[in-house]
């Protein structure tokens, strides 16, 4: 009996997501009314005065976009007229939504043919989807790229997959104030530099690649779009920082306020990068609503940690949690539904009352989402500190992580029983699998090892970036290969980074750091006694000496060439 | 350029570098990683990088000019800025991952603990300079016509090459101490075993 009703509950259900996915697509490629594709309309006005070079900031007042965002919209709508681009955009947000669902029910967990239908449904019933559909919105391709992004990364560590990771996280980037919170779990938790280069160095790319579009410096343009968000109205948004904010008169505190919400949010992912991936991604979804202003397509991304919560309600041992958790997962769920919008007040045909109504619907909803997130943001903290224990799919006693779900030999992300600590299928880090090598804190050493690296490496990084970043606003150009830029007034910087007079004269100095580096750092003891140590050793020490040697000699080479071999002797 | 001029010209911010190496590799054992004794081969290491620092510091000459030249106190204030900032940590992070790489059985980081007077000289030092550009006004004696933007930015990118080269010697240097380590000792002590002594 309860069967037939489940079955005639998802039955309807499938009808009602069927007609909503229908009736979505069919006003973003049949419009007859200025909502229809209408976010989409506005896109494609902006993208064609971006490249034809037209000032876009100051200038059109939907483009609250930043300038990376452009490039990416041209692939879809920038080299064609509306009509071609809506249905391009229409069967790529399709395809997402696709990719989405089965991403969805893959890590879900589901079992049972009733629960894997309640979960395809889960994206396609929504107001969200509908909306994002019928706007030509974003919201469906960025939570579908951010959540294949990060979980290619958390779980991958090859260059390839790195490459591929970092580039859906990248793209999911065309909307920051949706993806930004969530991407310091792409940043964190895969615990190793190469994504993090990839992402900043592939947004900054595609910022220097709008730029050139322009005839304003990126500098400029990146100060255009934040005072776009003068031209936003933010009264048709529900509870945000952002409007919180505005209606106290604060609204010049809002970039602080939101670089301290960053901020905060990178602290917390990264003291939790060991915990289940999926209740970070919860956690930092609801950030992303509640920090700026978002209109209700962008409650897609609710769907990340709606399943959060369903992997909770399903695995935990704790009755209570459980319990908790199921009647959370069901509230996000059941008002991901319906959105009752104040606009219909406008078409006459609804009374004074359904805006209380909407009022209250959306204070229900900001509650549930709090609830929710304080929720996570609890089990992330037992899960951190070794409390939580679940009995996922029989491994008795082993925590929910990240590399819980690691991808099976058919791709498929079936449930490993643990025996072993947690980072152990986060990493590669066998040796630290042991569990021998902890300091008291419990921190592994791996993991210790690799937060320093990126330290070391992540300084001089930063450093650098921010010497060129001054030197572009003192120059106020973009691309400094060719511009003057040393103190002497005669060296561009691309001769200034080749200087290799200067660098002869150095090499002393050079060893000296060398020597004092490999003294201050090396570990006392030093030699190894395992074969293949020795050989990798000796490889690696043979091949960046001959490198070392090859560099000075062609510094030497170079100055002997153009100023004689006597001037390269002398320095 | 005189003899010598160069080396003398980074001559407090290189003995800087040495004594800030310590420190930071230390600090980084101390929050990353284990402390371990200044026991062991390590010490030989340092006695090696120092004997290098006195042995270049006698062939080029010592005069007064790092101490009391505006010149060359500004630009040893700028070296301090450049290498502390990139070259020191990158080297620590490249050392910390050959040691991970290649030692696989016992990666860590480590660090003897520093003297008091390494760890006085790591503050000194700056604090020296900074108070010598500001009275002697290093600005001014400086080379720029383009600003500060010229003078600090650019300097950043004038030892790109250097930074490579850091890097090579230390990865190179740190994993032939790991491959051949044993292979030059063991072969040190049976010359000492086998000499008339």
């Amino acid at each position: 009996m309860a069967r037939r009703s489940w079955a005639f509950v998802v039955a309807v259900a499938g009808v009602i997501a069927a007609l909503r996915v229908g009736f979505g697509v069919r006003r973003l490629l049949f419009p007859t009314h200025e909502y229809d594709g209408g976010d989409l309309v506005l896109r494609w006005r902006e993208v064609q005065a971006w490249f034809e070079g037209a000032a876009v900031y100051g200038t059109i007042g939907s483009a609250d976009y930043p300038p990376a965002s452009y490039p990416m919209f041209w692939p879809f709508i920038g080299w064609t007229d509306i009509a071609v681009g809506r249905w391009i955009w229409a069967a790529a947000t399709l395809v997402s939504l696709a990719l989405l669902v089965r991403l969805l029910v893959r890590e879900s967990g589901a079992v049972g043919r009733p629960l894997r239908l309640a979960v395809v449904l889960l994206p396609l019933i929504g107001y969200a989807t509908h909306s994002t559909l019928a706007n030509g919105q974003v919201g469906i391709l960025v939570v579908a790229a951010l959540l294949g992004g990060v979980l290619i990364l958390v779980r991958s560590n090859g260059a390839g997959s790195d490459l591929v990771g970092s580039s859906l996280v990248v793209a999911s980037l065309v909307k920051p104030t949706l993806s930004v919170p969530l991407v310091w779990v792409a940043f964190l938790v895969p615990k190793r530099l190469r994504p993090a280069a990839l992402i900043v160095s592939g947004y900054v790319g595609l910022t220097l690649l709008a730029s050139s579009f322009q005839q304003t410096g990126p500098v400029d343009l990146v100060r255009g779009w934040l005072g776009q968000s003068d031209m936003v109205n933010l009264g048709a948004t529900r509870f945000n920082l952002q409007s919180s904010l505005a209606s106290g008169g604060g609204e010049h505190l809002f970039l602080p306020a939101v670089l301290a919400v960053c901020a905060i949010t990178g602290w917390w992912v990264y003291r939790h990068r060991n915990v289940d991936v999926w209740l970070l991604l919860g956690v930092t979804s609801f950030v992303a609503l509640l920090w700026s202003y978002h209109r209700p397509f962008d409650d897609v991304i609710v769907l990340l940690p709606t399943l959060a919560m369903l992997r909770v309600a399903m695995h935990a041992p704790d009755g209570g949690r459980r319990n908790v958790a199921i009647v959370l997962a069901s509230g996000l769920a059941l008002l991901a539904i319906e959105h009752p919008q104040t606009r219909l007040m406008a078409h006459g045909l609804l009374t004074t009352s359904i805006e209380a109504l909407v009022h209250a619907m959306d204070n229900i909803r900001v509650a549930v989402w709090l609830a929710a997130a304080a929720f996570l943001i609890r089990e992330a903290h037992l899960e951190a500190t070794g409390t939580l224990m679940t009995d996922r799919a029989g491994g008795a006693g082993a925590p929910i992580t990240a590399g819980s779900f690691a991808p099976d030999a058919r791709g498929s992300a079936a449930p490993v029983s643990h025996d072993r600590p947690s980072w152990v299928t986060h990493g590669q880090d066998t040796r630290v699998a042991e569990g021998t090598d902890t300091t008291t804190a419990g921190v592994p050493a791996g993991d210790r090892r690799r937060a320093w690296i990126a330290l070391c490496l992540t300084v001089p990084l930063g450093v650098l970036i921010g010497a060129y970043v001054w030197l572009v606003i003192d120059h106020g150009e973009t691309w400094l290969w060719n511009v003057v830029v040393h103190e002497s007034g005669r060296y561009t910087l691309g001769q200034t980074m080749l200087y290799f007079r200067h660098f002869l004269r150095e090499i002393p100095t050079v060893v000296a750091m060398a020597l004092f580096v490999i003294a201050a750092g090396a570990p006392p003891g030093g030699a190894l006694d395992r074969a293949s140590e020795l050989r990798r050793s000796r490889v690696l020490a043979v091949a960046a000496l001959t490198l070392a040697l090859l560099l000075a000699a062609f510094s030497f080479a170079v100055v002997a060439v153009g100023s004689g071999p006597g001037e390269a002797v002398r320095n | 350029m005189s003899y010598g001029s160069h080396w003398r010209f980074h001559w407090l911010s290189t003995l800087w570098f040495g004594l800030a190496a310590s420190v930071a590799a230390w600090a980084g054992a101390r929050l990353f990683g284990r402390s371990l004794p200044s026991a062991g081969s390590g010490k030989a290491l340092v006695v090696a990088a120092w004997s290098y620092f006195v042995a270049l510091t006698i062939v080029f000459g010592v005069s007064v000019e790092p101490f009391v030249d505006p010149r060359f106190i500004g630009h040893q204030a700028r070296e301090i800025l450049t290498h502390g900032l990139v070259t020191l940590p990158l080297g620590l992070g490249l050392l910390a991952i050959v040691e991970g790489a290649v030692a696989r059985s016992d990666p860590r980081l480590s660090g003897p603990r520093p003297s008091p007077v390494r760890i006085a000289g790591v503050f000194a030092i700056p604090i020296f300079l900074a108070i010598g550009v500001l009275a002697a006004d290093a600005m001014a004696a400086g080379q720029t016509e383009g600003g500060l933007a010229a003078m600090v930015a650019a300097h950043f990118f004038e030892h790109v090459l250097d930074y490579v080269l850091v890097g090579l010697l230390v990865v190179g240097g740190h994993a032939f101490r790991l491959g051949y380590g044993s292979f030059v000792v063991a072969r040190w002590a049976g010359h000492r075993a086998a000499s008339p002594s």
